[in-house]
């Protein structure tokens, strides 16, 4: 997995690439923790080149979900298709996240 | 093919590289493919936590299929655990109450199209397969 970031209307947009799954989601969430130590709590997480998502990688967006409400920030997600889309589907957490089909609607719905 | 991987997210990881590059060879579609590989991660990840907690010891893992079905075997020698005995996590809690633990072999029974495990000659075995319609 690899990480591209970008700024965008006060909003960080994080686009992971590749697998995220139990050897790779630590530097995710590592990653994401560091934007947060930093101040940057409105995030949109670009899932378009991810491969796949496990239980590893949820439990990554789950804890992000928590931090962005309990620091006041934004979260939204975007690019959710096929397996990805289908896994956050059978967790039950579509309902936990703002979901939007597009980074530029995903960045809308995240920026202050 | 099979391949014998150590218990340690290394092992994971070379676990799920193998399965990538044998759907890649035997022209797995890609949704099954990715399936293949989420479960593959779940059931590896899951002996590697709770098989061997005090000595290292190794992952045996199988893949097979004839164009219309894919079989993934993963076995290991550590104490006896069926994954599928696991309760369902509610997954439809709200965020405060949501826990990530049990997700994993949940979505191995929605993922794959059957799973099974049996405790036989001293070793766990789950047995997983997708059938390529």
């Amino acid at each position: 997995m690899t990480i591209t970031e970008e700024r965008s209307r006060g909003v960080v947009v994080v686009a992971p690439k590749g697998r995220i799954d139990s050897t790779t989601s630590a530097a995710l969430d590592a990653h994401l923790l560091e934007l947060s130590k930093a101040g940057d709590d409105r995030v949109v997480v670009d899932f378009t080149g991810v491969d796949y998502i496990s239980s590893a990688g949820l439990r990554v967006m789950l804890t992000l979900a928590k931090r962005t409400r309990d620091r006041k920030g934004a979260l939204a997600l975007a690019g959710l298709e096929d397996a990805v889309r289908q896994v956050f589907e059978l967790a039950g957490f579509l309902p936990l996240f703002a979901v939007e089909a597009t980074r530029e609607a995903a960045v809308a719905r995240a920026s202050p | 093919m099979t391949l014998t991987v150590p218990s340690t997210l290394d092992g994971v990881r070379e676990a799920v590289d193998a399965a990538d590059g044998w759907c890649a060879r035997g022209g797995v579609p890609d949704a099954i493919r990715r399936r293949v590989l989420t479960a593959l991660d779940e059931v590896v990840s899951n002996v590697v936590r709770h098989g061997h907690s005090d000595r290292p010891g190794t992952i045996d893992v199988a893949f097979g299929g004839d164009g219309t079905i894919v079989l993934v075997g993963v076995a290991d020698s550590g104490p006896p655990f069926d994954p599928l005995s696991m309760p369902p996590p509610d997954t439809s809690a709200p965020l405060d109450a949501r826990k990530a633990g049990g997700l994993g072999i949940a979505l191995v029974r929605a993922l794959a199209d059957d799973v099974r495990y049996e405790r036989r000659d001293g070793r766990n075995r789950l047995s997983m397969s997708w059938r390529i319609s």
